[in-house]
C-alpha cells in the first residue's frame, strides 16, 4: 500500500476543476479579436471519437488525429484517465453528484455486480464507426466535448450574456448611474455583446444537456457509465493498460464496490480496468487501505490464484463477441435508413439556406461538421445559428446565415479560424473575401427607387466589395432622375449587408439567396431575374 | 450560541434582515424603473445651444505631412482650443469610426488626428473626452480595426459604444422631418461637440463629410434617412449644432464610399480644415474632389436653413503650409 495515492484524489479534483474552467475560459475566449492562448478547436483535437470519425467518414487526414492519437497511446499505458481527470462533461457531473449528495438515498449509492448495461455505450460506439465507414459522420450527435461546448457556447452564455444586458440596461435606462455605466462600458469592451439573439433553435440543445444531468438522479456518472461513446472508445485501448488496480483485500467487504461510481468493480473484489477512470475512490475508501494503483503486480505470495486468471474484463472476448455482432447489425439498419433520408434530403429542392464563408460543399460539410458552435458563438455579428430540425435531421445544429437578423461581415474571418474539423476553411482574409456565401436580389416590388421614385442606395452605401458588387445608375422614372440600385452577380458574395440595412420594413427590398438557386423558387416570387445584371 | 438556536431561524436575524433589505431594495429600483418607462416620462431631447466664440479666421486649411502638428496649426490660426474647449467641459468627439476598415482606406478618420485632439483636449482643461459612433459594421470591429479605439484609449479618453436607451426622440422648435428621431443623448448633452469626419465620397450624397457624419449620433432606421437626406441632414446639423469642425483629408477616399476598401481609391492630399462653421468647411472641401459646394445637396440646404456659409470665396479662410 502506498499511503500517498489517497492524496491524488486531492490532485484529481484540482485537475478536474482547472479544465472545467479551461474550457469556459476557451468558450468565453471564442470571440472576436480572438487572441487566443489557446485555439478554440484544442479540446476536439485531443478527441478521437470526433477526430477518427470524421477522418473516417470524409477520408481527410486531420491535424487534430495527431494529437488525438496521443491521447489513445496515453490511455493504452495509464487507462481512461482522460474521463476520470480531464472530460469537462464528466468533471461537471461529478460536481453535480456532489452538489446533490446530501438530497439522495442511501440506496443511490449502492452499487449492484456490474451488470450488461454498460454495453449500451460499445454499441452505441460501433454505430457510429460503422457510420463512418460508410461515410456518415453522427459523432456530433453524443461526442461529450462537442454537447458541452455546444451547450454552453449556444445556451449557457447567451442567457449570460442577455441577462446582464437586460440587467444593465434596465437599470440604467431608468437611473442616472454613472458607475454602474462605466461598468457596463467596461464589460461591453471585453466579452458582452448586444448582438446575441439568444435560443434560437436551441430547444434539443437544452434537452439532450437535461437529460444528461438528469439521468444522474439514477446513477452516479449515468451517462459516462452506460451511453458516452467516447468513453467507449478509449475504454478499447483502456484494455491494454498496465497500470492496474492491486489489492491485499481479505475480508472482501464491498465497500470499494458500493464506492466506485462508474460500477466498475465486482462484487468478489475484481474490477474491469476498462471502466475505470482511475478516479481512486477505491483507494480512499478501503478501510484496512489495500488498495492501490500500481504498473507493476504485487508480491506473489499475496495474489489470490482464483482471482489472477479470472480478470473479467476479458470476458468480452468470449462472450462479448456475439454482443458486438449484435450492434453493429443494429448499425448497420440504423445506417440504412439514415441513407434514406440523406437521399431524400439530397432530392429535396434547395431552401433558402446559406452556409458559412469558405463552407465545403453542403454534403461534405454536413459530414464534417461536428456542431460544436464554436463558429456560432465567434460570429461577431450573431448571423450564424444552429439549424433547426426542420431543416432536415441530418443538419440539425449546423451553423447557417439568418440574413434577416443580422450579416456577414466582410473584413472576418473568425469562423473559419475556430473550426476544429475544417467544415468551414480556414481563410486569410482577402481570400475570404471573395467566398461567396449566396447572391442578392432586387424585389422592384418593393424597392423604393422603382417603386416611389425616392432616392434611397442604402443597399450600394453598405455593400463592402470594394469595386460595389451594386450599382447606380441614373434613370428618369416620370420626368424625376433617381438612382436605380442593381446587383452585379458576378462581384457580389452574399454577406447580406444589403439585406439587414434595408430601409423598406417589413419584407424586405433586396434578399440574399444561395448562389444555386432556380428561378421559380418559390421565395424568390417577386423577385426580378433582370435585377441581377 | 448554537447554530439551531430559534435566534438564527428567526427573520429578523442579522443576516436574514441583510438579505431580504438588499432583496427590498433592488426590486423597489426595478419596480421604480419599470414604473418610470409605463409613464413616459422620458423627455425629448431639445436642439444643442452653441457657445459663441470670435474665431481668428472662419476657416483654417492646413496641408502638411505631420498631421498632428496639422491639426496644432489648424487650431492656432483659428485662435486655440481654449475658444472651444474651457475648463472641466465635458467635450464629445465624434470621428468616423461607421466601418470596419483600417485606416489605411479613408472609410474611417485618422487615428493619429482623433489621439491628437483627445490630447489637445485635456490639455485644454477638459474635464472628460468622450469618442463613440454608431457604426455600420459591427461595433467592436470598426472602434478596434479602425485603430481609433486604441489611439482614444492611449490618448486618456472615454470610447464607448453607443447603448439603445440613450437615444431619445428629437425635439425640434420648428416642423422637421426630422421631428421625433432617436438621437445619442451624450451628443447634445455636453459643453462642447467637435465633429470630425473624413472627407470620401459618397454615391447619394456626392460626398461625406462633417454633416453626414453627424448621422453617427442618431438611431432608429437610419437607412430611412436617406429618403430625402438633405433636408434632415441640414436639420440634424442644425440640431447638434456642432462648436468645431475639423474634416481630415489627409486621405481622401475617391470613388466606391462611403466604405471603400481599395487603396486604389484613396489619394493622399496631407489637409486638414478646421472651422466653428460647419458648412463652410464641407464646402471647402468639396474643392479637394474637384467639385462645387452647389453639387452636395447638404451643403446648399445647410446655407438655405443659414447654419452656415456655402461661399468660399468671400469666407475669411487661412490657407498654410507646413
Amino acid at each position: 500500500m502506498k499511503p500517498d495515492q489517497k492524496n491524488l484524489i486531492t490532485l484529481r479534483k484540482i485537475t478536474q476543476t482547472i479544465s472545467v474552467f479551461l474550457v469556459l475560459f476557451i468558450i468565453w475566449n471564442t470571440r472576436f479579436p480572438l487572441d487566443r492562448f489557446i485555439s478554440p478547436a484544442a479540446y476536439f483535437y485531443l478527441d478521437p471519437l470526433v477526430m477518427i470519425t470524421t477522418a473516417v467518414a470524409e477520408r481527410v487526414v486531420l491535424f487534430g488525429l495527431i494529437v488525438a492519437g496521443i491521447l489513445i497511446a496515453a490511455t493504452a499505458l495509464m487507462g481512461r484517465f482522460f474521463c476520470g481527470w480531464i472530460c469537462p462533461l464528466g468533471a461537471l457531473l461529478d460536481l453535480l453528484g456532489t452538489l446533490k449528495k446530501p438530497f439522495m438515498r442511501r440506496s443511490y449509492f449502492r452499487e449492484k455486480n456490474p451488470g450488461k448495461t454498460r454495453f449500451i455505450k460499445y454499441a452505441i460506439l460501433s454505430v457510429i464507426l460503422a457510420a463512418a465507414f460508410a461515410g456518415f459522420q453522427f459523432a456530433w450527435v453524443l461526442d461529450p466535448i462537442a454537447i458541452f461546448v455546444r451547450t454552453f457556447s449556444l445556451v449557457i452564455h447567451p442567457l449570460l450574456n442577455n441577462g446582464l444586458n437586460a440587467f444593465f440596461t434596465g437599470l440604467l435606462s431608468s437611473y442616472d448611474l454613472p458607475v454602474l455605466e462605466n461598468v457596463y462600458n467596461l464589460l461591453r469592451d471585453s466579452f458582452l455583446t448586444t448582438d446575441l439573439a439568444a435560443l434560437e433553435n436551441t430547444t434539443e440543445i437544452i434537452l439532450l444537456f437535461s437529460v444528461i444531468v438528469l439521468l444522474l438522479l439514477f446513477k452516479r456518472r449515468f451517462w459516462c457509465r452506460y451511453l458516452c461513446p467516447l468513453g467507449a472508445m478509449l475504454a478499447v485501448p483502456a484494455r491494454l493498460s498496465p497500470f492496474l488496480r492491486r489489492t491485499r483485500c481479505v475480508k472482501n467487504c464491498r465497500v470499494c464496490m458500493h464506492t466506485c461510481r462508474m460500477n466498475a468493480i465486482t462484487a468478489d473484489n475484481r474490477y474491469h480496468r476498462e471502466e475505470c477512470i482511475l478516479c481512486f475512490d477505491c483507494v480512499r475508501d478501503c478501510p484496512d487501505s489495500t488498495t492501490y494503483f500500481s504498473f507493476t503486480s504485487p508480491p506473489a505470495e499475496n495474489i489470490e490464484p482464483e482471482n489472477a486468471d479470472k480478470d473479467p474484463s476479458l470476458s468480452l472476448y468470449r462472450n462479448g463477441f456475439l454482443r458486438c455482432s449484435f450492434s453493429l447489425g443494429i448499425g448497420l439498419v440504423f445506417l440504412l435508413t439514415m441513407h434514406g433520408k440523406a437521399l431524400a434530403a439530397a432530392l429535396k429542392p434547395v431552401s433558402r439556406k446559406l452556409r458559412p464563408p469558405g463552407s465545403l460543399p453542403e454534403n461534405e460539410f454536413i459530414q464534417r461538421c461536428i456542431r460544436c458552435g464554436n463558429c456560432m458563438k465567434v460570429c461577431p455579428t450573431g448571423v450564424l445559428k444552429p439549424a433547426p430540425v426542420s431543416m432536415g435531421p441530418d443538419k440539425l445544429w449546423t451553423p447557417f446565415l439568418d440574413t434577416s437578423r443580422s450579416y456577414c461581415e466582410y473584413n472576418c474571418n473568425l469562423c473559419g479560424r475556430v473550426c476544429p474539423t475544417g467544415a468551414i476553411e480556414k481563410l486569410a482574409l482577402d481570400r475570404k473575401k471573395k467566398k461567396v456565401i449566396g447572391v442578392a436580389v432586387i424585389n422592384k416590388d418593393l424597392c423604393v427607387p422603382y417603386k416611389k421614385g425616392i432616392d434611397c442606395i442604402v443597399c450600394e452605401e453598405h455593400c463592402p466589395v470594394s469595386e460595389k458588387a451594386i450599382i447606380v445608375t441614373e434613370k428618369k422614372i416620370k420626368g424625376k432622375k433617381v438612382r436605380l440600385p442593381q446587383v452585379q452577380k458576378k462581384l457580389c458574395i452574399g454577406c447580406g449587408i444589403c439585406e439587414i440595412k434595408c430601409p423598406v420594413e417589413k419584407e424586405k427590398a433586396i434578399k440574399v439567396f444561395p448562389p444555386d438557386y432556380k428561378p421559380g423558387n418559390e421565395h424568390r416570387n417577386n423577385f426580378d431575374e433582370a435585377s441581377a445584371g | 450560541m448554537e447554530k439551531n438556536h430559534p435566534y438564527h431561524q428567526s427573520w429578523t436575524s442579522r443576516k436574514n434582515f441583510l438579505k431580504y433589505s438588499a432583496a427590498a431594495v433592488w426590486s423597489l429600483l426595478f419596480a421604480g424603473g419599470a414604473l418610470k418607462q409605463l409613464m413616459g416620462q422620458e423627455k425629448n431631447l431639445r436642439p444643442r445651444k452653441k457657445r459663441a466664440v470670435s474665431c481668428a479666421c472662419s476657416l483654417a486649411v492646413i496641408r502638411g505631412d505631420d498631421i498632428r502638428a496639422s491639426l496644432r496649426k489648424a487650431l492656432d490660426e483659428l485662435g486655440g482650443l481654449g475658444l472651444f474647449v474651457k475648463k472641466n467641459d465635458t467635450v464629445v468627439i465624434k470621428p468616423n469610426i461607421g466601418w470596419n476598415r483600417g485606416p489605411e482606406f479613408a472609410a474611417n478618420t485618422n487615428p493619429d488626428l482623433v489621439n491628437e485632439l483627445v490630447t489637445l483636449c485635456y490639455r485644454s482643461g477638459a474635464k472628460k473626452v468622450r469618442v463613440f459612433d454608431n457604426t455600420c459594421n459591427n461595433e467592436k470591429m470598426c472602434y478596434h480595426n479602425s485603430g481609433i479605439y486604441r489611439a482614444v484609449k492611449d490618448a486618456g479618453g472615454d470610447i464607448y459604444y453607443v447603448s439603445d436607451w440613450k437615444f431619445i426622440p428629437a425635439n425640434f422648435p420648428y416642423e422637421s422631418p426630422m421631428q421625433d428621431w432617436p438621437i445619442y443623448k451624450d451628443a447634445v448633452e455636453c459643453d462642447c461637440f467637435i465633429n470630425v469626419p473624413v472627407a470620401k465620397h459618397h454615391s447619394l450624397t456626392g460626398l461625406t463629410l462633417s454633416m453626414k457624419n453627424l448621422m453617427g449620433v442618431c438611431g432608429g432606421s437610419r437607412g430611412q434617412m436617406h429618403w430625402g437626406i438633405d433636408k434632415k441632414l441640414a436639420d440634424l446639423t442644425a440640431f447638434i449644432n456642432p462648436d468645431l469642425t475639423i474634416i481630415d483629408a489627409y486621405k481622401i477616399l475617391l470613388r466606391h464610399g462611403p466604405s471603400g476598401g481599395n487603396t486604389n481609391d484613396v489619394e493622399t492630399r496631407k489637409t486638414i480644415i478646421a472651422g466653428p462653421d460647419p458648412v463652410l468647411a464641407d464646402a471647402y472641401a468639396t474643392t479637394l474632389f474637384n467639385m462645387r459646394p452647389s453639387d452636395v445637396g447638404y451643403i446648399v440646404r445647410g446655407a438655405e436653413k443659414k447654419i452656415g456659409s456655402m461661399d468660399i470665396s468671400s469666407a475669411s479662410i487661412k490657407k498654410v503650409t507646413i
